[in-house]
């Protein structure tokens, strides 16, 4: 056995030396390093779930327009070709659904009053494999592809208009060659989204009458929103697709661009988590550092009598670091899974949120049971951040105890 | 032969900012085998001239030589590795490592060397033996009675075969028939193994046995001869 050991195995000896003590920053390390390893899962778990379901109603995670098209929606703004996108895009298996709008603004009347509306000309079966709106209906049926004539409309939209499955609403809007047109249109849906500004302003009607409206070719329309779930895979996809993409003259956006107050909202609940984790890191921090530094105080004479006999400073160093370090490893030992285990339970069972489901409503049509998540950051960052801050201030009463002079600390009592 | 030679040592301390002398122009030189006793009262400053003598404390003014090295010219890890290799120190109140068990105490400046551990085992045991701690070798410190941890620090400061020990007042603690039972202990380890002791003491019967004694008085050597004429 090396000095090395020696000293590991005397670490090791001290940390038990006063068992309550050692027990009670166990307590603090074990509890902090459950509520990070929990409180990120939950994080990322209700972050994931809450970008999942605000980009499900309607935007997607990358979305293709006519540059410009986003900031002011006009009929001169258009994809020429939807072909050439659709041929960039077929064969990305990262791409799990996408689909294509002819959108517009417009006007929306009956005999009982009118509305302004955005009009969004969609392929059923495209639009619904893409988004939630199927969960969304709360009266009625989505047309299909081979219908014509048919309108679903926002829950406020069909009030402000005051009708109801059946009725014939009046759209009219401005076409690409600068005339008015528009068409009537059947009721056949009325959703409710959640989302205030959606469900008083979306209509939707078949692409093909859309595409009719505008003026538009086949093969024209306004934006292509694409799906693509695993997130990590959101900004590659992006940047491959501004570069295929780029003779086009198309602006390629990610949801953060298109979504910024949904991005700025994870971003502030991620700094409520890290404060969350600061403060956590500090109860830890504070004690790891009493417990060492009460027993370095203990233990002055001791580190005297250890340097007269020729220990160099650096194994002193060693030995309190080492201890510092099983008091944390033993903390994550006992933390880490009793937190995987708690995001485990809460990734099957979930956390019931109906009580707050207005407030949830504001990001769309969410599901009021939120989601635990495990993943590695999970495990590997309070890992880490546990770990070093034990080595951090495990630091300093090592260093005092190694700049003691043996006399000094042989008449300390 | 002569190991240790100290030069006019003077030691001023700072006490609340008043300067207190505690060695006043000390020489005195130890030879190989001497069983040196430093008497004098409390504050005479005999564990200060010991410190010194052991590099665990330096001079205001004054060299030491250890076999012609001047310990006072020596950073702290030098005097470390110094302490480590040519010392062995025995304290007043045994001072042994309290999560440490006998044999690993007495094993412990052995580690610090790097002797190999069936060698390291094979001496600790043969010198625990020695003082009489056979079967005790897995006790630790506060299982053991004040003179069987005394022994244990006499054992640990002797087992790496230093070429001085210096032993502060190693009886203070001890009731006198285990000061006495130490003290062969010490004598025996001289004459057998040629260790040279160096004890500070207001002991009588510790000055007795030393065969050589150093009277300090006020920080000043106020007489030196053999014991039995001190």
């Amino acid at each position: 056995m090396s000095a090395t050991s020696t000293f590991i195995q005397i670490a090791w000896k001290n940390t038990w030396r006063n068992k309550r003590r050692t027990i009670l920053t166990l307590c603090a390390i074990v509890f902090g390093s459950w509520l990070m390893v929990a409180g990120i899962g939950m994080g990322e778990g209700f972050h994931n779930a809450w970008i999942r379901n605000a980009l499900k109603v309607h935007t997607g995670h990358i979305n293709i327009t006519a540059p410009g098209f986003r900031e002011n929606i006009s009929a001169d703004r258009y994809i020429s070709d939807i072909n050439q996108v659709l041929s960039a895009i077929k064969d990305d298996t990262r791409i799990k659904a996408y689909t294509v709008r002819v959108k517009a603004l417009g006007l929306a009347y009956t005999s009982h009053g009118n509305t302004r509306v955005i009009i969004n000309g969609v392929l059923p079966s495209l639009e619904l494999s893409m988004t939630n709106l199927t969960r969304c209906i709360l009266e009625g049926k989505f047309f299909s592809d081979d219908h014509t004539n048919r309108i679903v409309l926002g829950e406020k939209v069909a009030k402000n208009l005051e009708v109801g499955l059946g009725d014939k609403v009046i759209i009219r809007t401005m076409s690409l060659q600068g005339e008015i047109s528009g068409g009537a249109y059947r009721v056949s849906a009325i959703l409710r989204t959640g989302v205030p500004d959606f469900d008083s302003t979306f209509i939707y009607i078949p692409i093909s009458e859309a595409q009719h409206l505008l003026g538009y070719e086949q093969n024209q329309a306004n934006e292509i929103a694409l799906w693509v779930p695993k997130r990590g895979d959101v900004g590659n996809v992006r940047d491959e697709l501004r570069r295929t993409l780029s003779g086009t003259g198309l602006s390629v956006e990610g949801w953060k661009e298109v979504f910024p107050e949904l991005w700025q909202w994870v971003q502030m609940d991620d700094a409520f988590l890290y404060i969350t984790v600061l403060v956590l890191v500090v109860i830890i921090a504070f004690g790891i550092l009493n417990t060492l530094l009460m027993s370095i105080f203990e233990r002055i004479r001791e580190f005297g009598i250890m340097t007269a006999l020729g220990t160099r400073p650096g194994y002193l160093i060693l030995t309190i670091i080492t201890e510092g370090i099983f008091l944390g490893l033993i903390g994550l030992i006992l933390g880490i899974p009793l937190g995987t285990l708690t995001n485990w339970i809460l990734s099957i069972k979930g956390i019931d949120l109906s009580a707050y489901s207005e407030l949830l409503e504001t990001f769309g049509a969410v599901d009021p049971v939120l989601y635990s998540e495990i993943n590695f950051f999970s495990i590997w960052y309070p890992t880490v951040v546990v770990f070093l801050t034990v080595l951090l201030v495990s630091l300093y009463p090592a260093i005092y105890a190694a700049r003691l002079r043996p006399t000094e600390a042989l008449r300390f009592h | 032969m002569e190991i240790i030679n100290a030069v006019n040592l003077v030691k001023i301390y700072e006490d609340k900012g008043v300067p207190v002398m505690a060695l006043s122009d000390v020489s005195l030189t130890i030879n190989k085998g001497d069983f040196i006793s430093i008497a004098g009262p409390s504050g005479s400053g005999k564990t200060t001239l010991l410190n010194i003598i052991g590099g665990l404390d330096a001079p205001t003014k004054g060299r030491v030589y250890l076999e012609g090295e001047d310990l006072t010219r020596m950073s702290p890890s030098q005097l470390a590795r110094l302490r480590l290799n040519k010392y062995g120190f025995i304290f007043q109140s045994y001072n042994l490592i309290p999560v440490l068990t006998a044999l690993e105490n007495v094993e412990y400046v052995m580690h610090l060397q790097g002797v190999p551990s069936q060698e390291r085992h094979r001496r600790a045991t043969e010198i625990l033996d020695e003082v009489g701690l056979r079967g005790m070798y897995n006790r630790r410190p506060d299982h053991l009675s004040g003179g069987e941890q005394q022994r244990v620090a006499v054992a640990r400061a002797v087992v790496a075969i230093p070429m001085l020990v210096l032993a502060d007042e190693p009886t203070a603690n001890l009731d006198s028939a285990t000061g006495e039972r130490l003290m062969d202990l010490m004598a025996r380890l001289n004459q057998k193994r040629g260790i040279t002791f160096l004890f500070s003491t207001h002991d009588p019967m510790v000055m007795d046995r030393a065969r050589r004694l150093i009277r300090l008085k006020d920080g000043r050597i106020v007489g030196e001869g053999n014991a039995d004429r001190g």
